[in-house]
């Protein structure tokens, strides 16, 4: 049954430019915020894939001349942030482009953060201070490189944890030029970390109805096309469409927050230097077993979501989260058959028995977290210690 | 940091896209003549253009510096085709296409108006049903000026129309768009 609406607040306030040619729209999307002299940020790596080319022709014939810096590096410190923001001033920029995801983005918001008002603005950021100001145009073009926080309020910059709802990209870009095929395990690392956001939003008891739709479409859309992006990464609908779900899925979990799979795979990730999405994979099975016998569990929308609607048609009452599980570990055995390095077990990422002691407390750490149940984690991690996929 | 920061930055000076650009203007003053001629020869589009107010005057360009092309009704209700240049004149409808690539995409008929609309490709800045009624006038335009395997892709559905009307019309469209007869 659909439950009338209860109270809530949501949140997205990002317009969304998907599909063929969105990029050729940034210069008139750019003018509708007062923007005219954009700063580009990415990587080397992406510069060397040909993206100052893309950018470049998106932006002919729009009489803009645009900066385009490809220096931000996997780990960006306020080192860096403090040397862009003498180049935003000194070159007259009005607007912030992030091409990339993960630390490009990270860079991209502290930046703005600093650039719209005072550098010691990063400061009342990290202390959560910063909840109202309204910060210059900020767009994001991610590829399916991610890291989880890309279209949410928060920021990792090396020890600085940043919120602020304003920093949240306004405008978002997808063209399939800018998502370019990954390597496997990159692509199944991001897949897998954008699944666990929104499953963990649709079994959220702040849920409501607007991230029930974000996290369904997020689920539908992984479920529906990793396993052939992974087969044919050269497939750019599908890769758009993972994409795509990486933002309903963030959306989702900036409303709400992480719960206990997120934060265990983050803090694992961080303990480890491995991607969070990987393990986050191994996690979720015994994450969703720990769900089953609860009351309030949402069992049969969940299966839904990840089983599609003809399966769900022919699932009884009560075995949902069960199914939920099978798939899963149904994708999981595909992932470890066509990922040959793919993990089987928490213990072949290098992690100690005597790690697991503090990794509860590393978890509860994490940025975007919600309220945590510690012995919980720690029941999650010891399964998850004792299984081999 | 500082060094470092500039060696890896450059500044992308706006380029240019001539050729699209002499494309895309080729097709609008084309289309802008045929939309004359058929106001003159179809029966429908003078009906179109009936209900649009005296001097009614539409343009459908491209941002941000054109081109574009200018259509509207003269003292006596004829339809004119009356250029490339906005400036200087009274406009009642702007049809903004937002990009030179999303307007090639409508103009190499991969991506039809309505299509294009969908996509939000489009900025339109008058009233919705003056919108509406030029959208109806370049559909059955095209119809008549492109080959029916092209216009199945431009137009949202193809009509059924008698094979000799059809025919007898777009020799005059073509005829009127190609010599600009008034």
């Amino acid at each position: 049954m659909f439950q009338s609406a209860h109270t809530f607040v949501f949140c997205s306030p990002a317009k969304v430019l998907s599909g063929n040619r969105a990029l050729e729209n940034l210069p008139v999307e750019l003018a509708g915020m007062d923007a005219c002299r954009p700063l580009i940020l990415t990587t080397a790596g992406l510069a060397a894939r040909g993206m100052e080319r893309i950018m470049a022709a998106a932006f002919a014939d729009s009489q803009l001349t645009v900066g385009f810096f490809a220096g931000v590096p996997p780990c960006p410190d306020r080192e860096l942030v403090r040397a862009l923001y003498g180049l935003y001033r000194d070159r007259g920029h009005d607007s912030l482009i992030a091409l990339g995801g993960g630390p490009v983005l990270t860079v991209a918001k502290a930046l703005n953060i600093a650039v719209s008002g005072e550098p010691e603005d990063l400061e009342a950021a990290a202390a959560g201070t910063l909840e109202s100001k309204e910060l210059r145009p900020l767009t994001a073009i991610p590829n399916l490189d991610l890291s989880g926080y890309e279209m949410t309020r928060y920021a990792d910059l090396a020890s600085l944890s940043l919120t602020a709802p304003t920093a949240i990209p306004r405008l978002l870009v997808l063209d399939h030029r800018t998502v370019p095929a990954e390597d496997r395990k990159t692509t199944a690392a991001g897949a897998l970390l954008v699944l666990t956001q929104a499953v963990e939003a649709l079994l959220h008891p702040g849920r409501n109805h607007l991230t029930d739709a974000y996290a369904y479409g997020a689920t539908r859309f992984i479920m529906e096309n990793l396993r052939m992006v992974i087969k044919n990464p050269s497939d750019r609908r599908r890769r758009l469409a993972l994409a795509n779900a990486a933002f309903f899925a963030q959306t989702a979990f900036d409303n709400l927050c992480g719960g206990k799979i997120f934060c265990l795979g983050m803090a694992i990730s961080r303990r480890c230097a491995i991607s969070p999405g990987l393990i986050m994979g191994l996690l979720i099975p015994h994450g969703l077993l720990m769900e089953m016998d609860r009351e309030e569990t949402p069992g049969k929308d969940l299966f839904l979501a990840v089983g599609g609607a003809e399966d769900y048609a022919l699932t009884g009452e009560g075995i949902g989260i069960r199914k939920t599980v099978d798939r899963f570990v149904e994708l999981l055995l595909e992932l470890q058959s066509l990922i040959p390095d793919y993990p089987r077990s928490i213990r072949d990422i290098g992690l100690k028995k005597s790690d697991l002691e503090e990794l509860p407390g590393a978890a509860d750490e994490i940025t975007g977290r919600g309220t945590l149940d510690l012995s919980e984690v720690r029941y999650l991690l010891d399964k998850a210690w004792e299984t081999r996929f | 940091m500082e060094s470092l920061t500039m060696e890896s930055f450059r500044e992308i000076p706006a380029g240019g896209k001539p050729v699209k650009r002499i494309y895309v203007a080729l097709m609008l003053w084309f289309v802008g003549r045929a939309i004359q001629a058929a106001a003159r020869v179809d029966q429908a589009v003078r009906e179109e253009f009936a209900a649009l107010p005296d001097e009614f005057t539409f343009s459908l360009g491209v941002l941000p510096r054109g081109p574009a092309m200018i259509v509207g009704k003269d003292e006596e209700g004829r339809v004119r085709y009356r250029g490339w240049r906005p400036a200087g004149q009274r406009i009642d409808l702007r049809m903004k296409i937002k990009n030179l690539e999303g307007a090639l995409l409508m103009f190499t008929f991969q991506e039809s108006t309505a299509v294009a609309t969908a996509r939000n490709r489009l900025i339109v800045d008058g009233e919705v049903p003056a919108a509406c009624a030029i959208v109806r006038i370049l559909d059955r335009v095209e119809v008549y000026l492109l080959p029916k395997i092209i216009a199945k892709l431009a137009v949202k559905r193809y009509p059924d129309w008698p094979w000799e009307e059809k025919i007898g019309n777009r020799i005059r469209i073509y005829a009127g768009a190609i010599l600009g007869c008034r």
